[in-house]
């Protein structure tokens, strides 16, 4: 190569410099542009961002407030239809719903560890009927205080920490995760 | 010289780009299920679905607390669990491939697995039934493929291999009533 080729070449370089300038920012700008308005989509419709209460806490959400949560392992007994190597699992959280009518789905309880499961409630399924003042989610509730009472059958080698969790669908992407004690 | 090597570097990337056309997946192939193979007695997971199939039979005759219905009928014992979430957990996808043709499991069962909600951690056993046209149960090669969405696509699949033909056929055989496995 001679030395006019690589003057040449250098030449391109530095008359295209600000062409060039332009491409390496608007090129990984374009990607990340993109990039975040579709995830930030996807992210808002689902239960991305908790509010957390520590355990024996509650916490403020949507002018309610929401717990402490409790927990308690509920003798089988004779009654309920609970397979070997399970357990039912009562979680009870109280709610106050403030000046207006508190908004949620039933709950879910989660494994915050590890490979982080997550529990519907089960009525039927373990042959246990919630009397008729326990509410099962926000569903015909009113402006006075109430507690919500779900049962969640779950497998005796999820060990805990548990968190319950409750997403009022309009507050989305947050949601409150009450932490149990394990 | 130059004339020579143009040419046969002209043929070599023909033939390159033909090889990479033969080589090419076609468009369905980024949104295959993921199969997870398993044999009869065997526990095979995925993503959110654990099966253990526990038996493969062939009957005349399918019944279950009362109903019966001729078929001829494929029955597929076998116990169904979900792995990380019950959200949408439904054994929603179970179908039979024989000779090119799909068949879906049986809706006519008052009781089987099919569609029927799974718990984490905690199996369910119970029955799934395929009703088949007569020349299907002598076949040689049948695929059962079970998932969790009616559309399978970049979801896990269990999937068993067996030999319909094989089947030791009863004229009638009884569903396992939908339960916990343990």
């Amino acid at each position: 190569m001679t030395m006019d080729a690589v003057r040449g070449r250098r030449r391109w370089w530095r008359r295209n410099a600000l062409p060039l300038a332009g491409v390496a920012v608007l090129l990984p700008a374009t990607f990340g542009v993109i990039g975040w308005n579709e995830w930030n989509d996807y992210f808002s419709g689902k239960p991305t961002q908790p509010v957390v209460a520590p355990a024996g806490a509650s916490v403020e959400f949507e002018g309610a407030v929401w717990g402490p949560a409790e927990k308690a392992v509920v003798d089988p007994g004779a009654e309920l239809d609970v397979p070997a190597g399970s357990q039912v699992v009562l979680v009870a959280v109280p709610v106050d719903p403030g000046a207006d009518v508190a908004s949620c789905l039933p709950p879910t309880l989660r494994e915050i560890t590890g490979a982080r499961r997550e529990w519907q409630p089960v009525s039927f399924e373990i042959g246990w009927a919630p009397s008729s003042e326990q509410f099962g989610s926000c569903a015909g509730t009113g402006t006075d205080p109430f507690t919500i009472t779900v049962a969640f059958l779950v497998p005796l080698d999820a060990t805990g920490p548990f968190a319950v969790e409750l997403v009022s669908p309009e507050a989305l992407p947050r949601f409150t995760r009450l932490l149990v004690e394990p | 010289m130059t004339r020579w090597v143009a040419a046969v570097g002209g043929a070599a990337l023909v033939i390159a780009a033909w090889g990479v056309a033969l080589v090419t997946p076609d468009d369905a192939a980024a949104e295959q299920p993921f199969v997870v193979p398993v044999e009869v007695g065997d526990a095979g997971e995925g993503r959110n679905l654990a099966v253990t199939i526990t038996g493969v039979r062939a009957a005349d005759a399918a019944t279950i607390d009362g109903w019966v219905a001729t078929g001829p009928w494929l029955i597929v014992d076998l116990e169904a669990a979900a792995v990380e979430s019950e959200s949408g957990a439904l054994l929603s996808h179970a179908t039979l491939s024989i000779d090119g043709r799909t068949f879906r499991a049986s809706e006519r069962p008052p009781d089987s697995l099919f569609r029927s909600a799974l718990s984490v951690g905690v199996p369910r056993s119970g029955s799934i039934a395929f009703e088949l046209p007569e020349a299907a149960l002598g076949d040689d090669v049948a695929v059962l493929s079970l998932g969790l969405s009616e559309d399978p696509r970049l979801d896990s699949v269990i999937e068993l291999h067996l030999e319909p033909r094989r089947l030791d056929r009863v004229e009638e055989a009884e569903l396992v009533s939908s339960g916990w496995a343990r």
